[in-house]
């Protein structure tokens, strides 16, 4: 691992990637976690780095793209565990919602939405709600168009109601989330 | 740290997103380019304060993790970074002096074995408790587990086979092995993850207790490392910080619960 670079990086760069990772993760624990990891994809990945035009973007996506992959994980193991054990798992400890205040309706776990709606919904939905970017700005960072972006979120929103709708007959039927 | 911090506010199209405070925050963004967004910035409100929480967190993070991130920063500080050679030249000399503990992170999972240390590999330990009641959650770190609660341990190991366990280490130091309840370590293949055999109830001593899941590069037996970590001895288990050398060509990963009683 080349020290200095890596090092240097962290210090500058640390706070960023720790603060996503908790925002998306929900604990310490999992942030922590998520720095190393973040930091050791760029180390092992340091040409590619260095020639990216923003650091902070670059950072960005292998965040995100690390905490679904963690989200993903957990929703699994917690499934694993309730095959092992026969019991009913109650709501994720990990569990992240997403809050829009001009669509009340959406409040969803992340991580089940993971499992559900496609990952590249997710990803540009958790930029604009929670990093609060433009349209453009994730066009941008993700290498697409801006009418691409606008497509996908609609198509987020209508999923992501889809499944909170689903949700709500659940709970108004007495079934587990 | 409040959840302030994480909030979410809609974005206006004018208002500028996290991605563009941050790279502000860094540096990343300076000079003639930076000017629009603090010209924005100043006249903003909402922006101000979204600022000034970014830096909060970074403030925060720095007073508990010194060698994260750089030190701490204000509005003010963010608007002059760029300029002052001098402020840069004592950040490098900050940094180049936390070198070794900013590395640290890195290897924090990872023992010394050279055999062991690829990159990449990542012994990680996930523990699943049973309340009275019947449900089954995960017990998070510095999380609290009642007597008669009962846990189960998952692990996953990096790029190699390994032998697995898991020691604890309770409140009055008494050290257990939890897992496995056999002569040998659990003998997992590469990037396997697995959900340990066997449940274990914890008991009524109260207090810290401290979780220890050793991989081990070779065949250990639980006595030998039970006897090892038994040398080190229970209050200074508890009392030191990752890594402890306990003499065997094994990683480590721990953590805390505390174990309390019911209201």
């Amino acid at each position: 691992m080349p020290c200095d670079w890596t090092e240097q990086l962290y210090r500058r760069y640390g706070t960023v990637v720790y603060r996503r990772a908790r925002a998306l993760l929900g604990s310490d624990h999992a942030a922590w976690d998520a720095v190393q990891e973040v930091f050791m994809r760029a180390a092992r990945s340091e040409s590619q780095f260095r020639h990216a035009s923003s650091p902070t973007t670059w950072l960005y996506r292998i965040t995100t793209n690390y905490c679904f992959n963690v989200l993903r994980d957990n929703r699994r193991r917690h499934a694993l565990l309730a095959d092992a054990s026969s019991a009913s798992l109650s709501h994720s400890a990990h569990a992240f919602t997403i809050a829009a205040a001009s669509f009340p309706e959406l409040r969803v776990n992340l991580a089940r939405v993971l499992d559900q709606v496609p990952q590249e919904l997710c990803e540009i939905a958790v930029y604009y709600y929670v990093d609060r970017m433009s349209q453009d700005e994730i066009a941008t960072l993700i290498g697409t168009s801006r009418k691409t972006v606008g497509n996908r979120l609609r198509e987020f929103h209508r999923q992501a109601a889809k499944l909170t709708a689903l949700e709500h007959s659940d709970h108004a039927a007495g079934g587990l989330t | 740290m409040s959840s302030d911090e994480f909030e979410m506010v809609l974005p206006t199209s004018a208002c500028l997103s996290d991605l563009a405070l941050d790279q502000l925050i860094t540096g990343e963004t300076a000079g003639t380019r930076a000017a629009p967004q603090r010209a924005h910035i100043d006249h903003c409100g909402a922006c101000r304060r979204r600022l000034k929480a970014l830096e909060q967190v970074a403030v925060e993070l720095f007073r508990a993790h010194p060698t994260l991130g750089s030190s701490p920063a204000s509005s003010e500080a963010t608007r002059e970074r760029g300029r002052s050679v001098r402020s840069r030249a004592r950040a490098a000399l900050a940094a180049a002096s936390a070198a070794a503990l900013a590395l640290a992170l890195f290897v924090a999972f990872e023992r010394t074995e050279p055999s062991l240390r690829k990159k990449g590999s990542v012994l990680t330990l996930d523990v699943f408790i049973r309340r009275a009641d019947g449900r089954v959650e995960p017990l998070l770190p510095k999380g609290s587990a009642f007597p008669g609660d009962a846990l189960r341990f998952q692990i996953s190991n990096g790029a190699s086979e390994a032998h697995v366990a898991v020691l604890s280490v309770d409140g009055a130091g008494a050290i257990t092995l939890y897992a496995p309840n056999a002569p040998e370590l659990v003998p997992l293949a590469a990037h396997e993850r697995r959900l340990l055999e066997g449940s274990v109830v914890l008991d009524d001593q109260l207090g810290r207790e401290r979780l220890l899941a050793f991989s081990c590069a070779r065949r250990v037996s639980s006595e030998q490392l039970l006897g090892a970590a038994r040398a080190i001895g229970g209050a200074e288990l508890q009392r030191s910080p990752e890594p402890i050398a306990i003499g065997l060509p094994c990683l480590e990963r721990s953590f805390f619960f505390y174990k309390v009683r019911p209201e």
